[in-house]
């Protein structure tokens, strides 16, 4: 698209990368049979659907899976007020009228988009359970991607439910991060703003967030673009408003070079992506028009930079499309490029009449014209040139002590666990030696490096089919 | 006063291009009423930036206090004098003091980073008073922040609250909604617009230019405007002045707005609110381009009505909640030129870009919203491992499976074609997907049962009886989205020996996938695995949409005054 093209070396791709990653996936076998209530947009069965279609496209061998520890009232409360807390650990459907808890439905934002359910506590427990364990997964290096796809509740405030989230398992697996890196990039293509962990780390640059969502007279109403942090924290907070029908093009356009220089001047030690599925072309209650392939783009692009790297769920009301989105996303974090034709699986039916990974977006105007795309562009990239470079924590090169990552398939439990270095991208040219090069972030080496990833990639789109 | 002729704080010279479609409208009169409530509420907005307001505005910032303060003070006897004053006899303008410490980042960060002596100078003290201000803070203010946030927090249920300031809230709820909600936001964003044009300097020029040609021919008009407006303006000043002042008379409850017609003057000014908070986009076809910061309208408004268009007000006319609020007329909907290329000043236009206008909702500042981030530090990490979770794949060395197990390749779909009879019919897909399950079942070993394949699919359907079954789908077919019960009631009176548990499943796993085998072949062009029957809350949104959608995740438009906080 002419979008795309027309920045020329700031659109940068990220090149193919053969190099495998150490995947934990967190799964929740229960999670599917939570219910928010009749007509209730919100389905935890896509969860389960996405882990389905995963494992009958044999990615789980790619994997170590766990089942993740349930998040404790005490862990809960490293971000969430005791109240709040607390009034969710008793809540059920049955006490819901009761005196006690009757005062704080209005307080906490509890009854209608966010309802009371059975288990309501054990649903957040799994999700926040799941982020955190994710998060000590990268902390102990024993992962260079980890997954939840029970994660990403990013509306949930502090002593507040809001847009389906109740407990905000984003902020309490970042939390888990900041323990051991300085610096924790968020990075939220959900179509709706992520308003939660953007206020939960307004005032500090130890987290960046950059939202990308659709804004004006939509949910929740945050993320305008002069929304940039405040005290500590300003210049560290970056929205990317967009209006209805953004496609793969403009979307990537758009994402690639905000992200690529997010990453150089903020040189996150890790990434956390909240890879909210109602951006997706044909979603229930959002008005996007990314395919699959686009949306997870965004997934390929920061996994090339080799930084540890959290994945979560979040949004997505089209469940059948949600769980293509996430199955595929998995497929991208492994490494594997799935065929088009989904394997029979036990939800088969739901992916008639095609049966296939990948649907055709919908023929939809896109609201978002060129000028006003390289607008925002412009504005965001003159904003992230003037964050200034002092952060609490000191930037410092540490030396990469990465062995080289090994080429021959092995046993995920045998393979050595390579410190990973972030904040660089490895030289992805997988022709070339093996040992990751420190790659300075000058332009022309960017330019260099991304031209020549390009060419990698049209033959790896040409090499979609499998092989 | 609001009535005096003003500059406004800041303007775009995009006026003084020709611009065509306004002039279609205006001549209706229609647009004319869109407008009135408007334009009342920015000469109030006008206001706003003099002198005379500010002192206004700590007029009824200290009433609020000295309210706050008599609570306290009444159930602990102490006396604190209003205004404060410093040991030399200096007053202290507790609204500037709060506003600059709430700049700041609240007074735990100014007190932690010693900000006390800018704080001093930005209210114009010397810094040597710094430590007697924050005093003044702790015991003047301070109080006032819980208060503010218990406010917040019990906006919407005032009536079983408990806090000690309840009645205070209620008594003075209109007016301090009021000044929360609206003039504190608009005085704030105000001054920085203020700051921002002196520093400029330039914008000045610009409104001196845009407003020099037509000045004459619109002064009349602009004072036969205002005249309309008085009794408005007149009882917004009165609020400003003593909230609880008898004679500006009661507002119903919040849920009653609605049923008032616009002859009470407080609904006059929350129509005018509204419409200033206006971001609807009904006509989003024809109006692509965001408008511009409703602030920006009255210069357009009052100097170049007739003359001029912008997609600000194209907005404003085609936007709904106009409509319903101000007037039953309605307006003609117009194309819009897109006029941003004929914009002499990039920057400016810029503003107009970024849909300044949609409500701005501001992300709170304070301990109670914030994550606590604590200092990076450089100590081993010794993470509980519980965290690990429950491993489940890969297998333990211990668990022996077949070698002979013929693995699928990673990543593989399915095959083009199968060799039976009917391929793909409902038993052909049958067939296929229990043989790929069933291959899965070989592969995973334990991990098959512990991630519960057993409840996945129609599999789930072997613990139900034809007859239950049966009657599952009669009741959900016969309790339609109209009869506005929810088939699950339904559904839990019948199968008493059935958990909810049980049923959703079943539900998921059998009855939408069957319903969803019968869409792919009967009506594959209109399939919907997402539909619930009753789309209550769907509905609910969609019928009561006028509100704006920014307040739920539905567009339920219950909580959009909730969360403008």
């Amino acid at each position: 698209m002419v979008e795309s093209s027309s920045v020329g070396g700031a659109s940068l791709p990220s090149g193919p990368d053969g190099k495998k990653r150490r995947v934990s996936y967190f799964y929740e076998p229960s999670i599917g049979d939570y219910y928010y209530g009749q007509g209730h947009p919100m389905k935890p069965h896509r969860i389960r659907m996405a882990h389905n279609l995963i494992v009958h496209y044999s990615l789980h061998r790619r994997m170590e899976i766990v089942r993740p520890f349930p998040a404790g009232p005490e862990d809960i409360r490293r971000f969430h007020s005791d109240d709040y807390v607390d009034f969710l650990a008793s809540v059920t459907p049955d006490t819901l009228h009761d005196h006690t808890h009757a005062r704080h439905l209005k307080r906490f934002n509890v009854g209608e988009d966010c309802p009371v359910f059975d288990g309501i506590f054990e649903f957040c427990q799994a999700s926040a359970g799941g982020s955190i364990g994710a998060a000590v997964k990268l902390n102990r290096q024993d992962a260079d991607i980890a997954v939840n796809w029970a994660g990403g509740l990013h509306h949930a405030k502090k002593s507040e439910a809001s847009g389906f989230c109740y407990v905000n398992d984003i902020v309490l697996g970042i939390l888990e991060l900041l323990k051991v890196h300085r610096r924790v990039l968020y990075v939220d293509i959900d179509i709706h703003h992520g308003d939660g962990v953007e206020e939960a780390f307004f005032t500090t640059d130890r987290v960046m967030t950059v939202s990308f969502h659709k804004f004006g007279d939509f949910f929740p109403g945050t993320g305008h673009i002069k929304d940039i942090g405040a005290n500590q924290g300003k210049y560290y907070a970056l929205n990317v408003p967009l209006n209805d029908g953004m496609d793969d093009d403009s979307f990537r356009g758009l994402f690639r070079p905000i992200v690529h220089k997010v990453m150089e001047v903020y040189q996150p030690d890790a990434v956390v992506l909240q890879c909210g599925a109602d951006s997706l072309a044909g979603d229930r209650l959002g008005c996007f028009n990314l395919s699959v392939k686009g949306h997870a783009d965004c997934l390929r692009y920061l996994r090339s930079f080799n930084v540890p790297l959290m994945v979560l769920g979040g949004g997505g009301y089209t469940i059948r499309n949600v769980a293509r989105c996430w199955c595929y996303e998995t497929a991208v974090a492994v490494g594997v490029e799935p065929e088009n034709k989904l394997p029979y699986n036990e939800y088969f039916e739901y992916f008639g009449p095609d049966y296939t990974l990948h649907v055709e977006p919908s023929p939809l105007e896109n609201q978002n014209t060129p000028k006003d795309l390289e607008k925002i562009r412009n504005l965001l990239l003159e904003q992230l040139s003037r964050l200034p470079h002092s952060p609490s924590v000191p930037f410092q090169i540490t030396p990469p002590i990465t062995e080289a990552p090994e080429e021959a398939e092995e046993p995920m439990e045998k393979r050595p666990k390579p410190r990973i270095w972030s904040g660089q991208e490895y030289d992805s040219d997988v022709d070339e030696e093996e040992k990751p090069r420190r790659q300075s972030f000058n332009a022309n080496s960017i330019i260099r490096d991304h031209a020549r990833a390009n060419i990698k990639e049209e033959d790896m789109m040409d090499g979609d089919a499998p092989s | 006063m609001g009535l005096k002729r003003r500059k406004p704080p800041k303007t775009r010279p995009l006026h003084t291009t020709k611009q065509t479609g306004w002039s279609t409208t205006t001549t209706d009169g229609s647009a004319f009423d869109c407008f009135r409530t408007i334009d009342s509420l920015l000469k109030n907005g006008f206001s706003l930036k003099c002198e005379e307001i500010d002192d206004k505005f700590t007029k009824l910032f200290n009433r609020i206090v000295s309210r706050v303060l008599k609570d306290i003070c009444e159930s602990s006897c102490c006396f604190r004098p209003l205004p404060p004053m410093l040991g030399d006899g200096k007053p202290i303008d507790l609204l500037r003091l709060y506003l600059s410490v709430r700049e700041k980042g609240g007074y735990e960060i100014v007190s932690k980073n010693g900000y006390w002596d800018l704080v001093a100078e930005d209210i114009g003290f010397h810094s040597n008073v710094s430590a007697s201000l924050k005093v003044v803070y702790v015991k003047y203010l301070e109080l006032l922040d819980e208060w503010f946030a218990k406010n917040v927090e019990n906006k919407d249920n005032s009536e079983n609250g408990s806090s000690c300031f309840n009645d205070l809230m209620i008594d003075s709820s209109r007016s301090t909604k009021l000044f929360s909600d609206v003039e504190m936001k608009d005085y704030k964003e105000f001054s920085e617009g203020v700051k921002k044009s002196d520093s400029s300097g330039r914008e000045s020029v610009v409104i001196e230019s845009v407003l020099g040609g037509n000045e004459e021919e619109n002064e009349s008009s602009r004072k036969r405007k205002r005249e309309r407006y008085l009794p408005l303006l007149d009882w917004v000043k009165r609020v400003s002045k003593d909230p609880c002042d008898p004679a500006i008379g009661s507002m119903p409850e919040r849920s009653k707005w609605k049923g008032y017609g616009s002859d009470h003057v407080w609904k006059q000014v929350l129509s005018a609110r509204e419409a200033m908070l206006l971001k609807g986009n009904v006509d989003s076809k024809k109006v692509t381009i965001w408008q511009k910061h409703l602030r920006m309208v009255p210069s357009m408004y009052d100097d170049q009505r007739e003359k001029s268009t912008s997609r600000c007000s194209q907005r404003l006319i085609s936007a709904r909640e106009t409509q319903s609020i101000v007037s039953s007329r309605k307006p003609q909907p117009q194309d819009c030129s897109e006029s941003s290329s004929n914009s002499p000043s990039d920057r400016e236009d810029e503003d107009y870009f970024w849909g300044c206008n949609f409500k701005r909702k501001r992300t709170p500042l304070g301990r109670c919203f914030q994550a606590k981030v604590p200092e990076w530090t450089d100590q081993a990490y010794e993470p509980d491992n519980k965290w690990l979770g429950t491993p489940v794949w890969p297998l333990e060395k211990t668990e022996t499976r077949s070698s002979l197990i013929e693995l699928e390749r990673i990543g593989k779909g399915r095959q083009d074609s199968c060799g039976c009879q009917f391929s793909g019919s409902l038993e052909c897909v049958r067939f296929h997907v229990s043989e790929k399950r069933n291959r899965a079942k070989l592969e995973l070993g334990s991990a098959f049962a512990r991630w519960k394949f057993d409840d996945m699919g129609e599999n789930v359907a072997l613990k139900w009886a034809r007859f239950e079954e049966k009657k599952f789908e009669d009741i959900i077919k016969s309790t339609p989205a109209s009869s506005g019960t929810s088939f699950w009631d339904e559904l839990s009176n019948h199968f008493k020996n059935k958990t909810m548990a049980v049923m959703v499943s079943y539900y998921f796993n059998v009855y939408l996938l069957r319903r969803r085998a019968h869409q792919n072949r009967s009506d594959p062009n209109n399939i919907d695995s997402d539909d619930d029957e009753l789309e209550k809350i769907g509905n609910e949104a969609s019928n009561n949409n006028n509100n704006g959608a920014t307040g739920s995740i539905l567009c339920s438009p219950k909580k959009v005054h909730r969360n403008s906080r």
